[in-house]
């Protein structure tokens, strides 16, 4: 009966309130609105545009989703680092960072040889050559008649120098020989011919040429000339050589430059070597020529 | 020596004249080397004596240049009255 009267009141203080929101706003809206029996209003239901459904949409799928994550216990063998004591570093990643780190070596000794390959072709093939070489005419052991021509069709080293000289010519001499016979070896018998050419006509006759390279290298070429023949072969290399005073002393020593001179089987001027370059530098320099020369158009 | 040309041999033992003699000039110095001195003087031709000499000169010139350094003359020197 308690209970009766209670439901009873309070039904009548909800229409009491009815009434009054009815006096103090649109009487349509608190209609809307509704009172539940409880007394707590019911919640609104408002009109929300497409664009909100959807992100709350969005909000709920993604919420079970950490929910599950958070959820779920990871199992310590899995995540386990330091190689074994919890940390950062695991077996896997430590295999991993050697392998890359082996390809990254790999990769770069690679693209580094190529680069020496491409520096080599580039060094080799010289862009402008200078207007070394031409046509001449000398004297050889024998005493006859030698041209340009008749070392045609085989690489040759020239250089300059006189009998006479007390150290630098027998050096170069025996660096030459050695050159020969190191390319000899790679390239096979008569790969490159050696020539000397002296610059001291006066007292370098034939016969003494031909001594002199004979000290040196069996397949030495000697080569000596008139005073008129010698000057025109020095001019085309560039060759310098100082004339001894005419003061009729026997023996003077000839001032001249030091250097050894490549050229092609089609008589083009290649490269030259000076006192500085060993043996084994300007072997190897001919060799990579002798592999990338080409002819020039 | 204008006959003929050095031959290898004798071009070999002038140049181990030469070794021989500067070497004891540099250990022993010049005046304890005077019979190296006449052995190289006679292996080797008389221009070849008188370059061999040159040559030394300059090196040992070119190497106290390059461990002693050279010394600029002093200012006071130019100075003093």
């Amino acid at each position: 009966m308690m209970a009766m009267m209670m439901g009873g009141m309070r039904a009548a203080l909800s229409r009491a309130v009815c009434v009054v929101g009815g006096s103090s706003g649109s009487g349509a809206a608190a209609v809307a609105r509704g009172f539940h029996n409880s007394g707590r209003p019911a919640p609104v239901r408002r009109q929300l545009s497409r664009a909100t459904r959807r992100f709350q949409q969005e909000q709920q799928q993604q919420r079970p989703k950490q929910q599950q994550t958070k959820s779920e216990p990871t199992p310590p063998s899995k995540t386990r680092g330091s190689l074994g004591r919890g940390g950062p570093i695991s077996w896997k990643s430590l295999v991993a960072m050697l392998a890359l780190g082996g390809g990254a070596v790999y990769y770069f000794q690679s693209a580094r040889q190529q680069a020496e390959q491409e520096r080599l072709k580039r060094t080799t093939k010289a862009a402008g050559r200078p207007a070394l070489g031409g046509p001449y005419e000398l004297v050889d052991t024998k005493g006859n008649k030698a041209t340009n021509e008749d070392f045609l069709g085989k690489w040759h080293l020239l250089y300059f120098g006189f009998t006479f000289c007390p150290d630098v010519c027998p050096e170069e001499l025996e660096k030459m020989a050695e050159i020969v016979d190191a390319i000899d070896k790679k390239k096979g018998k008569d790969s490159i011919t050696p020539i000397f050419i002296s610059v001291d006509p006066d007292r370098d006759t034939p016969d003494k040429v031909a001594a002199y390279v004979k000290q040196f290298h069996p397949k030495m070429v000697g080569l000596t000339g008139t005073h008129d023949q010698i000057k025109h072969i020095c001019k085309q290399f560039r060759v310098y050589y100082s004339r001894p005073n005419p003061d009729g002393e026997e023996d003077y020593l000839v001032d001249h430059s030091i250097i050894q001179y490549l050229m092609a089987p089609d008589g083009t001027f290649v490269a030259y070597y000076g006192q500085n370059t060993t043996a084994e530098q300007a072997t190897k320099s001919i060799l990579d020529h002798m592999d990338t020369y080409t002819p020039p158009s | 020596m204008s006959e003929g040309v050095v031959s290898k041999e004798q071009r070999k033992a002038c140049w181990a004249a030469r070794d021989e003699y500067y070497h004891c000039c540099a250990t022993k110095g010049k005046e304890a080397c005077d019979d190296l001195k006449k052995k190289f003087y006679e292996q080797c031709p008389t221009a070849w004596v008188r370059h061999f000499e040159r040559r030394h000169m300059y090196d040992q010139y070119r190497q106290k240049l390059l461990t002693q350094g050279y010394k600029l003359k002093e200012k006071e020197d130019s100075e003093s009255p």
